[in-house]
């Protein structure tokens, strides 16, 4: 990928936020480095309430526009899992990715904040 | 299921997909579906049916995506394409015309979970084999006596069978579960125990969760008290305690629990029913009765390779010499042998068979009724099929067209399917029927897959005939005539002649339901003998610790009866030892009466001389029993029992004996008959008093009249005072007759509600019909009206495109209702099956219905304003 200015940059991350809750999902599922197809569904289906009909199926089209949209790219297994299925695909954050999720996160904290609920986030 | 069989079946799901994602997508998706599949959390069901909505939603996604502004590009493969296509017009559609989707979803949805539930019970309680290894070589054995009288055996004969048939690998015996008080260490509760001879587990090939099943020296006369317990039991009310030191009271002995048998476990129970029970007990350790004690049910296991025919005629041989070895001490002349899986299932199949037709019925009712509203959009669109045609549609694509158009809608009506289906299954389970294995029903990831499959079977069904018509046009003509949207005569019948199917079908379920209502009614309004309504009924379960002499019963009893009777507001009260209803499966309550040469069945009631007029009898003739010195040897019997016995000739002083009692009756009066609550006929029973036999008398009822809130609370008290260690339960005698037509009220409501489904499908259809007219006439009408027609003549060509219809498919269905009810028959009591009044009933139902949906929509034409139509046209 061709490296963008700053500016360019900002601009294609504020074309993109906010986005959806299933896509942030998977982009915080992957905020910790690469997984595999089935990881992202556990970490979904842990973390957002009521997601229970997100399936492979759904998974599958989720991560293509979001492949798409520049914000993943598939991958090779990360160092130690070499052991694993070598068929297993892997996704990662692009820069543009993790610059929709932290500007995603920011802007839901914001919200948070203006709505005075902050404390709900950091519990004190 | 294994992973294999799991990946092989998803693979088999990813068809829905459309072909070019799936080639893109299939590795990924079953990558996923493997880890998804190998960490599930969640039960079989809820598994699969996530899967395959996660399935459905994609497949809809990806179709509807075909359509988009650009996001994806080009499509490969032409076919591909063209269905891509036909699947985004089609939800385009939907999306422009959604009170046609929504009330064709909804056909589809209800129509489908009749199917599927009907089918779901039959797979569930007629088609699982039992839970027994080989059931198809368990047998049940019941006696038949020369004059047709059937009997559940004795355990002399039984014993003699096991002996001596060599047709069996053993013969086993259960003795009908009877609710009694258990004390355990934490307290005491009420329930059912069983009782079985040796052998029985291991004929059933049932083996213990915990533990061990009886020792053949524990199931002998004067063996150690040991027990088993059910799974239920042991975990619910013991705590699953180990069973090291567990024991319980079951009257006044203590028996030690030596195992618990597996979840589930079921055996037959009161009137057949399959049944469970807490606690079983080895039944040879007491004296199980002489030889026409009867009551078991025996159950046998017939040697691999044995056929039932030739099993039957040795079995007969058999009874012939043990005929001759007993003579008249048994009443065993031949063994009737039926295999325990239809015995167990006798009264439950019919049911089920009906309502499986029934289910056919609604079914075919939703595919006319899909097909009518293909029909009918199809025509509406006529001038688009020409313009299709013209710009080089194929027929074929035409037709592939209108029948991806009408399978759209078989994915939301399956899932709608499938939602009410789990709902009513549900629903029935809570009822707490005694249907057999009913609790053991599930709707599992098969009946998922069926639902689905079938609705786009009836969907294409429904679509096929409609689109090969309306393709067949000419389009040519039909482009040039201005009458584009007028479609040609032989289009409109086939549409009427589609709702003329619906209402001939409805027909059939709506008087088919009517006569089910009034065979029940009759059930329920026919004169019981006595005043239902006017009594409570009293259960008593005296303690046998407590009540051990046959003086303290007595004294209890009198006592009891004495301050009820004494109570202000308590018109009359009497004690039973078996409420009216109780029919004559229980050993205890059945018994042979002999006179010279016949032989009967008749119920024995222990009453006390007041009972006759608490219930409300009649005295015939003779005297009543003496209400102060119980005489043992004297018995009133009722007037039915009179009749068959004596054919109208004086029955007093005439002399009975049975093998229970011991004792000669001599029968001192007659009392008018009771009515069984389940049968229009009368049981025939035969009255002793209960002071001469306190050795039966631990378990009677009182019945209290009249059957006032008040009297009710204040009978309470007074038995609770008298001595609160003895537990009573009160309630409204009406209250328990009625749980006894719980049966039949299901099989009614089934049926009621699939009659007003077909009913509220075939209005929807004549609705339709009569608004396209309405819709296409605007314009003439409006002419018409200002050429001075008169408006009710207008309303009524408009209304004849409903009833025409319907006038034809009420003729059409006379003719197919008369063998549906005459299938029903076997069902109904005290109702012809040819009931003119519920034809009656059908029909005017149906007519009313009919009518009411033509005249909504072409009542619309009174409102015309022929200035405002003019203009728009």
């Amino acid at each position: 990928m061709a490296k963008r200015s700053k500016t360019a940059m900002r601009a294609e991350v504020a074309a993109r936020v906010p986005i959806r809750p299933a896509a942030f999902a998977v982009l915080s599922a992957l905020a910790q480095g690469p997984r595999a197809g089935f990881e992202i569904l556990e970490f979904v289906n842990a973390t957002v309430p009521r997601s229970g009909l997100l399936g492979p199926g759904t998974l599958y089209r989720l991560l293509r526009d979001l492949r798409q949209e520049g914000l993943i790219q598939r991958t090779q297994a990360p160092v130690g899992e070499a052991t694993a299925d070598e068929r297993r695909t892997y996704s990662q954050l692009t820069a543009l990715g993790e610059a929709v999720l932290l500007a995603e996160a920011a802007r839901l904290q914001r919200t948070f904040e203006s709505a005075g609920l902050l404390h709900l986030l950091t519990g004190r | 299921m294994s992973a294999e069989r799991a990946e092989r079946r998803y693979r088999g799901m990813l068809r829905l997909l459309p072909q070019s994602f799936r080639e893109e997508s299939e590795n990924e998706l079953l990558e996923v579906f493997r880890a998804a599949y190998a960490g599930r959390r969640v039960g079989r069901v809820r598994f699969w049916s996530r899967i395959t909505a996660d399935l459905l939603l994609t497949a809809l996604a990806e179709a509807g995506s075909a359509r988009g502004s650009g996001v994806r590009t080009r499509r490969d493969g032409r076919a591909g394409r063209g269905l891509g296509l036909d699947l985004a017009q089609s939800l385009r559609r939907l999306r422009q015309e959604p009170g046609h989707a929504a009330a064709s979803t909804v056909a589809l949805g209800v129509g489908l979970a009749a199917a599927g539930l009907v089918l779901t019970l039959v797979r569930g309680v007629l088609l699982t084999p039992l839970p027994f290894p080989d059931p198809d070589r368990l047998v049940r054995l019941i006696e038949l006596d020369s004059g047709g009288g059937r009997f559940y055996p004795s355990f002399p004969n039984i014993s003699d069978w096991r002996e001596n048939a060599r047709i069996f690998e053993g013969v086993a015996a259960a003795d009908v579960p009877q609710v009694r008080t258990i004390l355990h260490a934490g307290g005491a509760v009420r329930g059912r125990i069983g009782a079985v001879s040796r052998d029985f587990f291991r004929l059933l090939g049932v083996t213990t969760l915990v533990g061990r099943t009886f020792t053949p020296a524990e199931n002998a006369r004067g063996g150690p008290p040991v027990a088993l317990v059910s799974e239920e039991f042991w975990r619910g009310t013991l705590g699953a305690q180990p069973l090291d030191g567990l024991s319980l009271a079951v009257g006044a002995e203590t028996f030690a629990v030596v195992g618990v048998l597996p979840a589930g476990f079921r055996f037959l129970g009161d009137a057949g029913a399959w049944s469970t029970a807490s606690v079983w007990l080895p039944l040879e350790r007491d004296d199980p009765g002489p030889r026409q004690s009867h009551g078991y049910h025996t159950v046998a296991r017939l040697r691999p390779g044995i056929t039932l025919a030739d099993a039957r005629a040795q079995m007969n041989q058999l009874a012939l010499v043990l005929k001759q070895r007993h003579g008249e001490e048994t009443q065993a002349d031949q063994v009737q042998m039926t295999l325990l899986t239809d015995d167990v299932l006798r009264q439950t199949r019919e049911p089920l068979q009906l309502l499986s037709g029934a289910a056919l019925f609604v079914l075919l009712v939703t595919c006319f009724n899909l097909g009518a509203a293909v029909l009918g959009r199809g025509l509406a669109r006529a001038r688009e099929m020409a313009v299709r045609s013209s710009l080089g549609a194929s027929r074929l694509q035409l037709v592939r067209h209108l029948l991806v158009e009408s399978s759209v809608i078989a994915v939301p009506g399956a899932v709608l399917a499938v939602v009410l289906t789990y709902a009513g299954l549900a629903q029935l389970q809570r009822l707490q029927l005694s249907i057999p294995r009913l609790d053991e029903v599930r709707v599992d990831g098969g009946a998922v897959v069926f639902t689905l499959a079938l609705a786009l079977l009836v969907t294409a069904a429904a679509g096929a005939f409609p689109a090969l018509v309306l393709s067949a046009r000419n389009p040519a003509l039909r482009l040039r005539a201005h009458g584009a949207t007028s479609p040609g005569r032989e289009h409109r019948r086939l549409w009427m002649s589609f709702i003329a199917v619906q209402i001939a079908l409805a027909l059939a379920l709506v008087c088919g339901t009517t006569l089910l209502t009034r065979s029940l009614q009759r059930l329920v309004r026919t004169d019981m003998g006595y005043d239902a309504d006017r009594l409570i009924a009293v259960d008593v379960s005296l303690p046998e610790t407590r009540y051990a002499s046959p003086e303290r019963r007595l004294a209890w009893y009198a006592a009891a009866l004495g301050r009820i009777r004494a109570l202000p507001g308590v018109e009359a009260a009497g004690l039973t030892g078996v409420l009216p209803d109780e029919t004559t499966s229980r050993t205890a309550t059945t018994l042979a009466l002999r006179r010279t040469e016949r032989t009967v069945y008749a119920g024995l009631r222990l009453v006390d001389p007041g009972y006759f007029r608490a219930l409300g009898l009649t005295w015939m003739t003779g005297e009543p029993l003496d209400p102060v010195v119980p005489r043992p040897a004297l018995a009133v019997i009722d007037a039915g029992l009179a009749r068959q016995l004596w054919n109208g000739d004086s029955p007093v002083g005439s002399q009975l004996w049975n093998s229970y009692l011991t004792d000669t009756l001599t029968v001192v009066g007659t009392v008018s008959s009771v009515r069984e609550w389940n049968e229009l006929r009368s049981a025939g029973a035969v009255y002793v008093d209960y002071r001469a036999h306190p050795d039966m008398i631990l378990d009677m009822h009182f019945v209290v009249r009249p059957a006032t809130a008040s009297v009710l609370r204040s009978v309470r008290t007074t038995l609770e005072q008298i001595d609160p260690l003895v537990p009573v339960t009160l309630e409204p005698l009406r209250q328990r007759i009625a749980r006894t037509y719980a049966e039949r009220r299901l099989l009614l409501l089934i049926a009621a509600s699939f009659a007003a489904t077909t009913l509220l499908l075939a209005a929807l259809g004549v609705y339709g019909v009569v608004a396209w007219a309405v819709g296409r006439e605007r314009r003439s009408v409006a002419i018409r009206l200002v050429l001075g027609a008169h408006p009710g003549r207008v309303v009524g060509s408009a209304l004849s495109f409903g009833l025409l219809p319907t006038a034809l498919g009420l003729a059409a269905g006379l003719v197919l209702t008369v063998p549906a009810l005459w299938v029903i028959r076997s069902q109904l009591t005290g109702v012809a099956p040819l009931d003119p009044l519920s034809m009656l009933i059908g029909i005017l139902v149906l007519a009313a219905g009919a009518t009411l949906a033509a005249w909504l929509p072409a009542r619309t034409l009174l409102r015309v304003d022929p200035r405002t139509v003019l203009r728009q046209e």
